[in-house]
């Protein structure tokens, strides 16, 4: 499973590095002499895109070298991370258009939400928990470390 | 004479300006996300990063290596009570520390733990001084060609000592190398790799990208853990000090303890981590009772904690003498020096003492600090082990938001750094270690400069590479190490 997950991953790095390579050559990559712009990012790209070449064929080869093995592979849950991941993006989205206040206490209570607990909690909890967090982190950074937060269209 | 003279100098600047307070702040946050497991000093460095804009540059520094330093003390706290590692350094401290408490000696263990600590961190820095002079000095005949040969080298130490297979290392520090790339060129001035993204002309921001693979990775990862609390060992932590006899079993351990992590600090990708379990195999090897190790002998928890505290003082002599970060701490202050404009290196000394002088003064104060704050309040950071994670992770995620978007106002950072927080987070689960990324990244430009003018200079010839002693030296030990990775069954069979 981890060998045939590492194949996969080595060809994205492959992928990577050709992506790399031909944006270079676009720059202008000069010669060993007078090495231009785009030299140093097509050199390491082509050399990420070797290594990364060699690394799936040891692993075809069942050569994985150190720290490598089966038993050090749990997989991926993503269902969570995902979703915060997802919502970080549509908050950056939003975050100017709707100013500080009202999108990160929307964050939070998503936030809240999806972090792990064994104990059960209570409903208001997220909702209570973000306006505390969001309020409080206005007046440090905002009113007294005089950090600028964007307003929106609210005008707060 | 002259170094008492210049550490007078520094001490007298280590208290002006509030950085005695700076100082403590640091040695607090760095005791702090030593306690708490996850968040290392990495992350709370790079969280903390934008807050010390606004700081003059020494008292800077002071807080975030107090944060470094200050972060080894409280990873021994957690090893010793909980058996969970706060720190990674502090892994083999939960072998005998952990059954020292269990024996009723948490407070002897936690004791020796900070007095260890002290007396190394404290001879660290005795060795930082007198080498950091005669170091600048060697480092003062160094060309474009040997920066470019000693930096390929640290480097490719740092990917070779990474855990995991050395293959994902080198494509961690090639990837790093890549993404410093990204802006315009300082040579010829064309925008390369920015798609077409202007945020992009001045490259990526040092402070997005690891608050993205450090804090906002951090949070992904424990989004899948179970929710559940650690469970703090219940009983009375009394008896500080040491008895007689706990001190003359320790007194041996804290002084190999101490030369060793040192000397390992000073090593590219070696730093605390690996100083603190060489320090563990080296006392169980000289010692008498070697049955008496993992079942509560208080050597093996001296040697280590003293290692690896030393060995966070040898760090800063690459850093401040050659201008190499030998650890993503390290690569992070090399960012913060050069964010508040110094230039690490040789000339660092010269130009600015009072920068190098201050910061050693302040950490022989902050380690006076570490010791009080290490002794009589463990009860406050027992409690601190408590806080749920549903609170600290929105928490991490708050500061990394503020901190990212306060540094130009740009939603953009934050959308970068959340970008670069599941990048962190898909590597970091397949096996990556983060470490080579970010010192490749921070070296980056510097590297680039150094090639593209060796190679100018020796109208493109390789040979130039080979052209001095110390060239050959680092090009060699770059060679040595890349074969030993690719071809483990030429090491010794004693390895």
């Amino acid at each position: 499973m981890k060998a045939y997950h590492d194949q996969i991953t080595g060809w994205i790095w492959i992928g990577i590095s050709i992506f790399i390579c031909i944006l270079s050559w676009t720059v202008e990559i000069g010669t060993l002499s007078s090495p231009g712009a785009g030299f140093f990012p097509f050199l390491a790209s082509a050399l990420l895109g070797g290594i990364s070449l060699g690394y799936i064929i040891a692993t075809a080869l069942g050569k994985a070298s150190r720290g490598n093995s089966d038993a050090s592979y749990r997989g991926f849950h993503l269902k969570r991370p995902l979703f915060v991941f997802t919502a970080l993006i549509l908050y950056t989205l939003f975050l100017n258009k709707i100013g500080y206040l009202i999108s990160t206490f929307i964050l939070f209570c998503l936030l809240f939400n999806a972090t792990p607990s064994v104990k059960k909690r209570k409903w208001w909890f997220p909702v209570l928990g973000s306006f505390v967090t969001v309020l409080a982190s206005y007046i440090v950074f905002y009113k007294i470390l005089l950090v600028l937060l964007p307003r929106g269209i609210f005008g707060f | 004479m002259e170094v008492l003279g210049s550490l007078l100098e520094g001490l007298r600047a280590g208290v002006l300006n509030n950085n005695l307070f700076y100082c403590f702040i640091g040695v607090f946050i760095g005791t702090l996300v030593g306690v708490l497991p996850g968040l290392g000093p990495t992350g709370a460095i790079s969280i903390l990063l934008p807050i010390t804009f606004a700081m003059p540059p020494l008292s800077a520094i002071i807080m975030l290596s107090g944060i470094y330093y200050g972060s080894m003390y409280g990873g021994s706290i957690t090893s010793i009570l909980v058996n969970i590692p706060g720190e990674a350094a502090s892994v083999v401290t939960c072998i005998d520390g952990y059954q020292m408490a269990l024996k009723g000696r948490a407070g002897a263990a936690l004791g020796i733990a900070a007095f260890g600590s002290f007396i190394s961190g404290t001879l660290g820095l005795v060795g930082l001084m007198f080498l950091a002079a005669p170091l600048v000095s060697f480092a003062l005949r160094f060309g474009p060609p040997e920066y470019f040969c000693v930096m390929a080298a640290g480097l490719i130490m740092v990917t070779y000592i990474s855990p995991g297979p050395i293959s994902k290392s080198l494509i961690m520090a090639l990837f790093g190398l890549v993404l410093s790339s990204i802006g315009i060129d300082s040579m010829t001035g064309k925008s390369r790799l920015t798609f077409d993204f202007l945020e992009l002309s001045d490259g990526l921001g040092l402070i997005p990208l690891v608050m993205g693979l450090f804090g906002v990775s951090e949070v992904l990862l424990n989004l899948e853990e179970s929710g559940k609390e650690a469970e703090v060992f219940k009983t009375r932590v009394k008896d500080l000090f040491p008895n007689r006899e706990e001190w003359s079993l320790s007194k041996w351990p804290i002084l190999r303890g101490s030369v060793l992590g040192f000397l390992l600090g000073v090593l590219p990708g070696a730093g605390p981590i690996i100083s603190s379990f060489f320090a563990y195999v080296v006392e169980k090897k000289l010692s008498k009772h070697p049955e008496r190790f993992g079942q509560g002998a208080i050597e093996g928890v001296a040697g280590p904690e003293a290692a690896n505290n030393a060995a966070t003082a040898g760090a800063f002599i690459p850093l401040f003498t050659l201008g190499i970060p030998v650890n993503a701490v390290t690569a992070l202050l090399f960012g913060a020096l050069l964010i508040h404009g110094m230039q690490p290196g040789p000339l660092l000394l010269q130009r600015n003492p009072e920068l190098f002088w201050g910061t050693v003064a302040s950490m022989y104060i902050g380690n006076i600090m570490l010791l009080v704050l290490n002794l009589p309040v463990i009860p406050l950071w027992v409690k601190i082990l408590k806080i749920p994670q549903r609170i600290l992770l929105p928490l991490i995620l708050l500061f990394c938001i503020i901190g990212s978007y306060s540094l130009n106002n740009s939603a953009f950072n934050v959308l970068l750094m959340s970008i670069f927080g599941m990048i962190g987070y898909l590597l970091r689960k397949d096996g990556y270690d983060m470490a080579p990324l970010v010192l490749a990244f921070v070296l980056g430009p510097i590297f680039e400069v150094n090639f593209r003018q060796s190679m100018l200079l020796s109208n493109g010839s390789f040979g130039v590479f080979f052209s001095s002693y110390i060239c050959v030296i680092a090009t060699l030990i770059s060679f040595f190490l890349l074969i030993l990775a690719f071809f483990p069954q030429l090491r010794f069979k004693g390895q």
